[in-house]
């Protein structure tokens, strides 16, 4: 296999913080935002990479352009080290930040493309084929001729995207592209990130808060916390491994006391209606007759984990487990 | 660096585009950028109201001085003050999405804060200089006009290249902005006038430290046949152009060297 578009090898970032110890006195201290992360994403992969604020996500992401260099550790993005050859590689990366633009805020959506493509010196066939088929598939017809600044949040994220784009690049690295748009806006942008990738193999690497994103969206989920990779693996697997349990919805006839049984756990109770939590591998069938045979039961139905108590859980395993510090105390 | 200077033309045109549309704040504020201008003329010319030369200078010869030495501030200031944005941009974070595009990051500042308003000082360094010349009464023999127009290229070139260096303090301290405009309009103050009213450490200053002197005021102390200062090498007095791309090409590293540390550092 060919070597992946996006490999990360031991990557270590510290920063130095100086604050006040006194009046005049200030004392360094360091810390690591990247703690030895190692990652490969082959070509065509759209890999959601997740985790807590302050976990190290956009500090990686701007190794990863070029904006920051690494303090130890090997990056290649492309082939390319974005530490040498950052401005060689801005013409391989596309990025989109869903709280910034990328575009001339005064001026026509068509003109941050013209822009685009002196900035990108594209060849004027290549650009006008590919923006025709990027303003189609977007569908920005309609405010193509509008300034920037009058568009709507789902209309500007489109069009973020489509700059983004125009150039042509292997990977794509988006930063809460859905924050603060609608549920129409968001499957739009979903599904058009499923279509280039599946059409134009542009590999994405994907930050976001939102875990429904994710699972719609990811072929890989990438958990990490305090600078380090926590979990690695297809959003089924992480279920898997963290989302152990399933809930039982179960509505009785009348109010009663919590379900007792071995195995069971009445996670919620809401009038007759009780959340009974049970281990996966637990047969559902027998579990519903064994409830059964204790009270009158009206209706039953089968919770699978939810991705966000999942990515709880992740979250809070890594937390119980770390006893490495994560800073370091330097004079 | 061809394609670079292209490519900041298509900015600064875009960059005019979206500024038109607010047209008649833009006639306000360049109005106000002349008239703010000429005020300090004005100031300049009320002591002569009192005194009859400054320093063994007339007021046409310090016209003549004020004129070529502020169009080379105002011509800078017109292409790449809008570096001094750096400060506000490496605060709020978006000084990042500059590094994501195949282009150096002093073409896009100067281009994305393009201001055409600056064009009011130009109008009004101009006109000083018009009004020295209708002043002076000299013979301008083609060595006088070529010194002169050299004279205003090297001064743009050099206050371009205090512009970049005070600029990139940014890069260190946060808020050091304010550090470089002592430099810059500090430095526009110093050498508008005749060198000869200043304390010894004053001149050396402008001389070597921003090597304004070279620029423009011993080529107009030679036009003007006048005597070079004490404290400046006489010899010295050819070597503005030698200076001037020296000057850039130190803030241009100063600038790479911030941008390294910005690079490893964060903000």
């Amino acid at each position: 296999m060919s070597e992946p578009l996006i490999r990360l090898v031991d990557v270590r970032k510290s920063f130095v913080l100086r604050e006040r110890a006194g009046r005049v006195r200030r004392t360094k201290r360091e810390v690591l935002a990247v703690n030895g992360i190692s990652l490969d994403v082959p070509a065509g992969q759209i890999c959601g990479y997740i985790g807590p604020n302050g976990a190290g996500k956009s500090t990686t992401v701007k190794i990863l352009t070029g904006i920051l260099t690494a303090t130890s550790g090997t990056v290649r993005v492309a082939g390319l080290d974005p530490r040498t050859r950052r401005v060689e590689l801005t013409r391989r990366i596309g990025v989109v930040f869903g709280q910034r633009t990328q575009l001339w805020w005064d001026l026509p959506l068509a003109d941050s493309f013209e822009l685009l493509r002196h900035v990108y010196r594209r060849d004027l066939d290549d650009h006008r084929s590919r923006l025709s088929t990027l303003v189609e598939v977007l569908d920005l017809g309609a405010f193509l001729a509008t300034p920037v600044r009058q568009l709507s949040l789902g209309q500007r994220m489109r069009g973020d995207l489509a700059a983004a784009l125009l150039h042509a690049p292997d990977v794509l690295y988006l930063d809460e592209p859905t924050i603060g748009l609608d549920v129409v806006s968001k499957a739009r942008v979903g599904e058009f990130l499923r279509r280039v990738n599946a059409e134009q193999g542009v590999t994405v690497l994907l930050t976001t808060h939102d875990l429904a994103d994710v699972e719609r969206l990811c072929d890989r989920l990438v958990v990490i916390d305090r600078g380090r990779v926590i979990s690695d693996g297809t959003v089924a697997q992480i279920k898997q491994t963290f989302g152990r349990t399933r809930t039982l919805v179960v509505d009785f006839d009348e109010s009663r006391a919590p379900v007792v049984l071995e195995g069971i756990t009445a996670v919620r109770i809401d009038g007759p209606r009780q959340w009974l939590s049970f281990d996966r591998t637990t047969s559902a069938a027998q579990l519903i007759a064994q409830v059964m045979q204790q009270a009158s039961v009206r209706d039953v139905s089968i919770e699978e984990p939810h991705i966000d108590d999942v990515v709880r859980q992740v979250y809070e395993r890594a937390a119980d487990r770390s006893l490495t510090p994560e800073e370091t105390d330097s004079g | 660096m061809v394609d670079e200077l292209r490519l900041w033309r298509v900015l600064v045109a875009a960059r005019v585009r979206s500024q038109w549309q607010y047209r008649t704040s833009f006639l306000l504020y360049a109005c106000g950028s002349f008239l703010g201008a000429l005020v300090d003329f004005v100031a300049l010319s009320a002591i002569f109201t009192k005194v009859p030369q400054l320093g063994g200078w007339s007021f046409g010869e310090v016209a003549f001085l004020y004129g070529v030495s502020g169009l080379g501030f105002a011509l800078a200031s017109f292409a790449v003050a809008s570096v001094g944005n750096l400060s506000r941009r490496v605060k709020d974070g978006t000084f990042d999405s500059l590094l994501l595009r195949p282009l150096g990051t002093i073409t896009q500042l100067s281009a994305e804060g393009f201001a055409l308003r600056r064009i009011g000082r130009v109008a009004q360094a101009g006109c000083v200089l018009v009004l020295s010349l209708m002043l002076l009464e000299l013979s301008w023999t083609p060595g006088r006009v070529a010194v002169t127009t050299v004279a205003i290229a090297c001064g743009t070139l050099v206050y371009a290249a205090v512009f970049l260096a005070t600029a990139a303090i940014s890069f260190w301290v946060i808020d050091g902005a304010e550090v470089g405009n002592a430099f810059t309009y500090g430095g526009n103050y110093l050498s508008n006038q005749p060198l000869d009213i200043y304390a010894r450490w004053l001149r050396s200053f402008a001389t070597f430290v921003i090597p304004l002197a070279f620029a423009a005021y011993l080529p107009v102390a030679w036009v003007l046949d006048k005597p070079v200062p004490a404290g400046i090498p006489a010899d010295l007095m050819w070597a503005g152009p030698v200076v001037a791309v020296a000057a850039l090409l130190a803030a241009q590293a100063v600038w790479q060297a911030g941008l390294h540390t910005y690079r490893s550092t964060g903000t």
